[in-house]
């Protein structure tokens, strides 16, 4: 049903941007793409450069400066990048603990959140007071570490992922959009004989895909990204993240190059390369959870 | 029965979890020192495996076994943190640097004094004493220091440019403002400078005011401790630099270029001057011979300190890089600590060394008189990869003893040569730092504040936002914002 059009000012079909079409509003219509066009590309062109830099020679890096596309392309970087056990050890453990650590994450986030959204659990009100405190009040670097040592987690994969399992912020999220889901459902489940933990895993869960795309993305994000857990907690070298690789290549040139003469920095193309390995997986994540995600995201936050 | 099962399991559940809020009793290895806990930073991106062709090596000539954590440099100090408030500290630590955290247990008693001790000890007798100095805390030796190079200072030219435009390589700053007049003729610039954040950290502005005379970082004026900006040397120079900036002959973005891409503009041709190490100089033929592999020599050249018109003075520098540490906590006992001394001992020995620098003879390396030459290809790769990592463990106070690496051609070993002997003729002159030595509680808490009103005043003068009244008014206002309390707190330490 469109709306009534006064007959002088409406040219023909015109609908893509605006139902009147004047000229004003198609301005600002261009306008605002142009703009977003540009901030767009003012986001991506580093990125594009950084990818280009990984391909090209060193010289050329210091050379050309600023640069799209490299005029001598080679492979040398990335060869030497796979050419040590290292990087490929570390994207396979980071890979590894990304892939557990989230599914640990989600179901330790999904397994809290579903008996707090049910107001009959005694004690709700409390536990969930308790939770926002955490998200006010956090313990810090030092007691952290100093519960973790003693849990005797020190030098273990689990100190990537177990310490900071459930985000309180997600968790309320979650919890909301689980008190968003109609009690007829699951009490009808009831009557039918399911237990607490089949309604959960047969009815809810399944209800949940859109929240669990995005939170499984969120927290997949947050293990691949992390670098101080690794940092603090793992004291083997053969266990290293990538991302302890990718700051200590473009981090330590800057902190240490005018200290310590026997250091050599590493070329700006294996700085590249190094960034590039450890961004490309996580982002190749994202188109295939992307439709999951907008729906996921405003579930939770809106009250329907 | 589903019911009790729940509360069966549930129970359970809770228990375990209740065991986790008793204590654990973790004691640190008794003296039991047959193996050496060591935290270590590394550089590389590669740390050694502990199976490796060099621990081995290292292990059966010290004689006993190494279990060391490798910690990326890039976060050093956030490990050191934490480990120093975990209670759990290895035998032997490399400490990066006197922070705050570390002066205040170091004085508390968490790490040996060794300041006396280790005159018993051949190997680790320091060859030049002003290292020592700098590296204690008023006066206490709370480890071995690293021995890093004592000058460093360089300039690197485009030689090119020299040759083409008829001139001698500077021997005075005059001769480099000539050249630097020149050089903007030629190619429209001539020093370049990037943005060095604060005071005293070894920028060029800091280079180039020791050499007009001023002190470096703190000096000796009348009986007492005053700091380098107090004197007329210091204004001296830093007008000299502002009458290079007004003609244009320092690069107009001084105050923004990212330091990390300091090699780029030379390259470009946009500049032939620049005023910082050895490294730089070394990077910097390396970066013309990856363009031009043959004649790269001709066009890079490089000279030490300069003199200034009060004669000659020559910026050093601290001479280490950090120090082992040994904690009292795990090494309990004045004969553990003798043992581990011990061991430092035999590493600062010259075959020890040559293991933490070199690798293995025959195996990795080979000797061609007394340079190094390193073999490649399998094993050789990894211990020439290790050797990287264990020099961070060197400390060498009794001077280099390894051998160094054999410059690949003519040209570097000519450049080699002459550098040994710039240092050795620049180190007749260089302007120590008392100051290094002491530590001021003042300045601990806002010694990094003080010096960013320094380091923005002198930025804001040579850009011409402040006159030089201006400028000295902010030099008072370091006075009046604590600068007073640290040079009371100083020279207190100083007379001590």
């Amino acid at each position: 049903m469109r709306p009534p059009i006064p007959a002088i000012t409406a040219p023909v079909t015109r609908r893509k941007l605006n139902h009147y079409g004047s000229a004003g509003s198609r301005v600002f219509d261009t306008l605002n793409v142009v703009l977003l066009i540009m901030l767009g590309l003012l986001t991506i062109l580093p990125f594009i450069f950084v990818i280009a830099g990984s391909f090209a020679h060193d010289a050329e890096i210091s050379q050309r400066g600023f640069f799209l596309w490299p005029e001598a392309a080679t492979l040398e970087t990335y060869r030497f990048v796979f050419s040590t056990p290292v990087f490929p050890r570390a994207l396979a453990i980071t890979i590894g603990v990304t892939v557990v650590g989230t599914l640990v994450q989600v179901l330790m986030t999904f397994l809290m959140a579903y008996p707090l959204s049910r107001r009959a659990l005694p004690g709700r009100n409390m536990i969930l007071n308790l939770v926002i405190f955490t998200m006010v009040f956090s313990g810090g670097m030092i007691p952290t570490f100093l519960v973790v040592r003693d849990l005797g987690l020190i030098d273990t994969y689990f100190a990537l992922f177990l310490p900071l399992a459930i985000n309180p912020f997600f968790l309320i999220i979650v919890k909301n959009f689980f008190q968003e889901l109609p009690e007829e459902l699951q009490e009808s489940a009831r009557i039918d004989g399911a237990t607490e933990v089949g309604v959960f895993w047969r009815i809810i869960l399944p209800l949940s895909k859109p929240i669990l795309a995005t939170f499984a993305l969120f927290y997949a994000v947050g293990i691949w990204n992390d670098y101080m857990s690794p940092l603090l907690y793992i004291n083997d070298s053969t266990k290293w993240t990538l991302q302890m690789f990718v700051r200590q290549v473009t981090i330590s040139a800057e902190a240490l190059g005018n200290l310590d003469p026997n250091y050599v920095p590493p070329a700006q193309s294996l700085k590249f390369a190094v960034i590039v390995v450890a961004t490309l997986p996580i982002l190749m994540l994202y188109p295939f959870l992307q439709k999951h995600f907008t729906k996921g995201m405003l579930i939770g936050s809106v009250k329907g | 029965m589903k019911r009790r099962t729940f509360l069966g399991l549930s129970s359970a559940a809770t228990a375990a979890a209740l065991a986790g809020c008793g204590t654990s009793n973790k004691t640190t290895t008794s003296s039991d020192l047959s193996t050496l806990i060591v935290m270590a930073p590394v550089l590389d991106v590669q740390a050694p495996s502990k199976d490796g062709l060099l621990q081995k090596a290292i292990q059966e000539y010290a004689g006993r076994t190494l279990d060391i954590t490798w910690v990326p440099n890039a976060n050093y100090t956030d490990r050191l943190t934490v480990t120093l408030a975990g209670n759990q500290l290895p035998h032997l630590m490399v400490v990066t640097s006197k922070s705050p955290t570390f002066v205040r247990s170091a004085l508390a008693g968490a790490f040996w004094d060794l300041t006396d001790t280790l005159k018993a000890y051949p190997n680790l007798v320091a060859a030049n004493p002003d290292i020592t100095k700098n590296a204690s805390v008023n006066g206490k030796s709370f480890g071995v220091f690293r021995l890093r190079d004592p000058m460093r200072t360089s300039v690197t030219y485009r030689n090119d440019w020299l040759t083409k435009l008829g001139l001698q390589l500077p021997k005075t700053t005059d001769d480099l403002y000539e050249v630097a007049k020149a050089f903007k003729s030629l190619s429209g610039g001539a020093i370049i400078i990037p943005k060095f954040n604060g005071y005293g950290n070894g920028s060029p502005f800091d280079i180039i005011e020791t050499w007009f005379g001023a002190p470096n970082g703190w000096g000796e004026r009348g009986g007492k401790l005053v700091p380098s900006f107090d004197t007329d040397e210091y204004l001296e120079a830093d007008r000299w630099i502002k009458k290079l900036v007004d003609e244009k002959l320092i690069n107009a973005d001084f105050a923004t270029m990212d330091p990390t891409k300091w090699n780029d503009p030379f390259v470009q041709g946009k500049g032939g001057i620049i005023l910082d190490t050895f490294s730089r100089t070394t990077q910097i033929y390396g970066l013309f011979k990856a363009l031009d592999a043959t004649d790269y020599g001709r066009s890079v050249d490089f000279t030490g300190n300069l003199a200034g018109p009060h004669g000659m003075h020559s910026y050093p520098t601290i001479g280490y890089n950090g120090f082992i540490a040994v904690s009292k906590q795990s090494v309990k006992t004045a004969a553990d600590l003798d043992t581990v001394l011990k061991f430092l001992d035999t590493m600062s020995a010259k075959k020890g060394q040559v293991l933490e620098n070199n690798g293995i003879e025959g195996t990795s390396f080979t000797v061609d008189g007394s340079y190094a030459v390193f073999t490649k290809g399998g094993d050789a790769d990894v211990v020439n990869n290790d050797v990287k990592s264990f020099a961070q463990l060197g400390t060498n106070p009794n001077g280099n003893l390894y051998y160094v690496t054999k410059p690949a051609n003519a040209t570097e070993q000519a450049v080699y040569e002459r550098r040994l002997k710039t240092q050795e003729g620049d180190m007749t002159s260089a302007v120590q730092n008392p100051a290094n030595a002491l530590v001021s509680d003042t300045y601990m808490s806002k010694g990094a504040q003080l010096d960013q009103i320094i380091g923005d005043a002198r930025l804001k003068y040579f850009a011409g936002q402040f006159t030089q009244d201006q400028y000295t008014a902010e030099i008072k206002r370091w006075h009046t914002e604590g600068g007073d309390q640290v040079i009371k707190e100083m020279n207190e330490l100083y007379v001590k």
